[in-house]
């Protein structure tokens, strides 16, 4: 095209994304833009089906309901003489308010992209790069798990008994475990959404199913020893594992009885960082090829409802 | 209940409805009156936004209007919801409606079910309208895998499966080729001459399409009808002459030689067009007072030795009619409308 | 009739075809239950993956209480409770998620307006939704009792069978009675009434004893009672179940039968009632279209 001005990447002047002409390759959307474009969008989702105070309850009363739960069993049927137990049922029932968040985000923005706005295909066909724009979307859920999990401690602490010292806390060991922990969760999100990309709508209900599997696997409410012998190598090997009791060290100061108490932080790090590095690889190639089975099936863009 | 006497098949009186839209109010109907009688296929002809689909939703028991009345098959949409349900359906253009994950046969028959046919009668009654509408290749076909086209056919035959006394078409062509248009529009005469004393609404925003299926037409913008007749009657509205075009060899007298003849009203020399045999002859456009005035002219030109190559009649269509009616509509509506509107919803 | 294969049945016109009886709205109410359990039901069959994620992780999920249980060396029995009540929450979920907010999900495909346009009750396709979720839900309850009584060598002492058979039959009457009076707040209210589902998933499980008798809760175990039909079912139903525990129920399983008997009436009742006023809302307002609310 002539009589245009031509930037150094190739783009026209006033059209963004414009090429010169044939042979000039156009840019995607980077990563990291994609990622911000799904998270504005999820979090413009999240957030406007009702007015912030009721939004604020939603938030707050799930996570504190379940850790409720649980403390009702420990101090009811346990006869409440386990106040150690307390605070490690407190933080990991805290701390699972992500794997719910993290996993239903990423699953619903699939489903709900796919059956209910009928955009998904449009986001496929656009220069948008699909992982980070999911990953983006789920970042709604994930930053209102914040909230769960603060408030939650809170109660805790002002209400439960839970000994949390806030001059106390290893900072050094809690950042790295929650941030590590996340991506694995994230990861885990992942691997469930590309799977969603090839099932019918009805499976919005998976993130519940596995995070309650990984709340037996993980030790999210009772010490990996009680696991069956035969279970405990597959709990070793999950980096929720290792991501609940960094955090519980860190928040608590002691390490759970058992089997994890015989590694020091450093192990525990470690572990958790190899575990979600393969957690990760592994979720992106499985993303991939579920979402090649997608393209393949014709699928990205099918309802399915029944 | 006493049942009610016969009378129109589709009544609507001072019918309107209001969205509360932010920040204004939207009229999406202004006072609609309609009667449409038994065996009649009406028409509702108008842009986007003109409220069509509110009125067709009102009709089919979906939506309330906000003031006046409206009665299908002499019940109200109101009050007497069930008894309108069990002798109406309704086919809607674009429609993705369904469960993806069944069969087209599956499918049909699960609607078959919930209008109470038995389970053999209603498989049944799913294989014969599969082979209507032609879908018999994708019987056993996801419904999620099927195409537009494909998927118009099924949404028709599930208007098809109570057999209804009144149908309601929402825009049923919406998004489809040619071919399957044709097809839906063949299968809505099929259906009128197989059943006569059914009566169907159609709205559209194709005019050819209300020119070619409907009894009337009534042409809609803004909630309000601007006009309402057969097509023939709109289209006098806005040509009330004969219009034709006559190829002749030559025109030793000109033009005036046609224009003092009876019935002709003007008579001008055009530029060739579409019929015209040959570009060294004369086209000449003739507008008369009637189509009988044309055998004089003929009559005439013999007379004068004029050999007639060619002869077209020129009608207006039905979009004709609507941009005169909808143009003169715009400027009263604007001049009423001093705050502005904003773009109509659902319509 | 007609041989024209457009017809079926012509009557003389439409005041005569839609002068129905009884009889046959309730044939044609009957069949659209059978008409909305079918896609259901074959969807299940068609795609197999939820055996993998409604029936084995939830089972993992009932095990994690119960080794809580183990870990607070709980009597028991209440390992039984946990499985029991592990069994009982995939009928909470179904009546929750598959009858409750499938009306917003249908809404959403266009569906919602073929329903309404159809001479059926809507009540007819809610359970019709709920009987074809009962295949996924039953086989779900079914494993997760079975594995679980074998894996943790949970013993019943079951005197009264025949008790026990109605009150289980009359705790899912009841419970999709209240999924239908929840089904008219989704149809009204939309994303909102998804949330506060979604809000009071744990606190029901809480309440309705799912993971440990109601009895324990002290006072809330009144206003559990009172209101959640699957804390009362679930109540009498151990009592039934676990007969070699005593003194685990609020009331007697015959009372709290004849609570279950109350709450089934009165939830279909005002679930007709709150039905047709939201139906009636809902059209003034135009939300039975509303795709995105």
């Amino acid at each position: 095209m002539t009589g245009r001005a031509v930037d150094r990447h190739g783009h026209h002047r006033g059209i963004p994304g414009a090429a010169a002409g044939p042979g000039v390759p156009r840019r995607g959307t980077p990563a990291w833009r994609s990622l911000a474009t799904g998270a504005r969008l999820g979090w413009a989702i999240e957030s406007n089906w009702t007015d912030p105070f009721l939004f604020a309850v939603y938030a707050v009363a799930r996570p504190v309901g379940a850790a409720l739960v649980l403390v009702a069993i420990v101090w009811i049927v346990g006869g409440g003489g386990r106040p150690d137990y307390v605070g490690f049922l407190v933080v990991g029932s805290a701390c699972w308010t992500f794997v719910g968040g993290g996993l239903s985000g990423l699953v619903w923005a699939v489903l709900d992209d796919r059956e209910r706005y009928r955009m998904l295909k449009y986001v496929v066909v656009s220069t948008v790069a699909l992982l980070p724009f999911l990953v983006g979307r789920a970042a709604g859920q994930l930053f209102t798990a914040v909230a769960g999990f603060l408030i939650t401690l809170l109660v805790g602490v002002l209400f439960l008994g839970v000994q949390i010292d806030l001059a106390a806390i290893d900072w050094r060991l809690f950042v790295p475990s929650m941030a590590v922990g996340l991506v694995a969760i994230v990861a885990l999100g992942l691997t469930v959404a590309g799977l969603c990309l090839t099932t019918r709508r009805e499976s919005w209900s998976y993130p519940e199913a596995i995070a309650g599997g990984l709340y037996l696997l993980s030790g999210a409410i009772f010490p990996p020893d009680l696991l069956p012998a035969a279970l405990q190598p597959v709990a070793l090997a999950l980096p929720t594992t290792w991501w609940l009791e960094g955090v519980r060290r860190a928040l608590l100061g002691l390490p759970t009885p058992g089997v994890l108490a015989g590694f020091d932080d450093t192990i525990v790090l470690i572990a958790l960082c190899v575990s979600t590095a393969v957690l990760t690889l592994g979720s992106v190639a499985i993303f991939r090829a579920f979402e090649r089975v997608a393209r393949e099936r014709g699928l990205i863009d099918q309802t399915t409802g029944s | 209940m006493t049942p009610p006497t016969p009378g129109p098949a589709i009544e609507a009186r001072a019918l309107r409805r209001i969205y509360k839209a932010k920040p204004n109010p939207v009229v999406a109907l202004d006072g609609v009156d309609l009667e449409v009688p038994a065996g009649e296929l009406f028409g509702l002809l108008g842009p986007n936004g003109a409220g069509k689909t509110t009125l067709i939703k009102i009709l089919t028991t979906l939506l309330l209007p906000t003031s006046g009345t409206a009665r299908v098959a002499g019940f109200d949409v109101v009050t007497e919801t069930a008894r309108i349900r069990r002798v109406m359906n309704m086919v809607s253009g674009g429609e993705q409606s369904g469960y993806g994950i069944l069969t087209v046969r599956e499918q049909l028959w699960m609607f078959s079910q919930f209008y109470g046919l038995g389970t053999r009668q209603g498989w049944r009654r799913t294989d014969e309208l599969i082979d209507l509408v032609g879908l018999a290749e994708q019987r056993l076909q996801r419904v999620s895998a099927l195409s537009t086209g494909q998927r118009q056919k099924l949404n028709l035959a599930r208007g098809f499966i109570n057999d209804p006394w009144i149908l309601f078409l929402d825009e049923p062509t919406l998004g489809l080729d040619v071919s399957a248009a044709r097809d839906v529009r063949d299968h809505f005469r099929n259906w009128r001459a197989a059943m006569p004393g059914r009566t169907a609404l159609l709205t559209t925003h194709y005019m050819a399409e209300a020119d070619e299926l409907c009894d009337r037409v009534a042409i809609v913008d803004r909630g309000r009808i601007l006009a309402l007749g057969t097509p023939a009657e709109l289209k006098r509205r806005v040509q009330k002459e004969s219009l034709f075009r006559i190829e002749v060899d030559r025109l030793p007298d000109g033009t005036a030689s046609l224009a003092r003849l009876p019935g002709v009203l003007s008579a001008v020399l055009s530029a060739a067009g579409p019929g015209v045999v040959s570009p060294d002859g004369v086209t000449v456009s003739l507008a008369l007072a009637e189509d009988g005035a044309l055998a004089g002219v003929v009559a005439a030109l013999a007379a004068a030795g004029v050999r007639l190559r060619g002869l077209a009649k020129s009608e207006p269509t039905l979009e004709d009619v609507f941009v005169e009616l909808v143009g003169r509509g715009l400027d009263e509506t604007d001049e009423a409308d001093e705050a502005g509107r904003p773009a109509p919803t659902p319509g | 009739m007609s041989s024209s294969p457009y017809a079926r049945d012509p009557a003389a016109g439409p005041t005569e075809a839609s002068a129905w009886g009884f009889r046959r709205v309730l044939a044609t109410n009957l069949r659209a239950v059978t008409g909305r359990a079918y896609p259901r039901v074959r969807g299940s069959l068609r795609e197999k993956s939820w055996i993998f994620f409604e029936i084995a992780l939830p089972f993992l999920s009932t095990c994690a209480f119960v080794l809580v249980y183990r870990a607070l060396e709980a009597p028991e029995a209440y390992i039984g409770f946990a499985v029991l009540g592990g069994a009982m929450t995939a009928f909470w979920l179904n009546v929750l998620w598959a009858m409750g907010a499938q009306l917003y999900w249908d809404r959403g495909e266009g569906n919602l307006e073929i329903y309404f346009t159809a001479p059926i009750s809507m009540m007819s396709i809610l359970v019709g939704m709920a009987v074809g979720g009962l295949y996924m839900t039953a086989t779900r309850a079914l494993v997760i009792i079975a594995m679980g009584s074998v894996l943790f060598d949970v013993q019943y002492a079951i005197d009264q069978w025949l008790l026990l058979g109605a009150v289980f039959l009359l705790t899912l009457v009841a419970l999709y009675g209240l999924g239908m009076l929840m089904a008219s707040l989704f149809l009204f209210w939309g994303r909102e009434a998804w949330h506060l589902a979604n809000l009071f998933q744990e606190p029901v499980y809480f309440l309705g004893g799912l993971y440990a008798p109601v009895k324990v809760l002290g006072p809330l175990a009144a206003l559990a009672i009172g209101l959640l039909p699957l804390a009362v079912g679930l109540d009498a139903m151990r009592q039934l179940t676990f007969t070699q525990v005593p003194d685990i129920g609020v009331l007697p399983p015959l009372a709290e039968a004849a609570i279950l008997v109350v709450m089934a009436v009165v939830f279909l009742l005002l679930a007709r009632i709150a039905l047709r006023y939201f139906e009636r809302r809902a059209r003034a307002e135009g939300r039975l279209m509303a795709r995105w609310q």
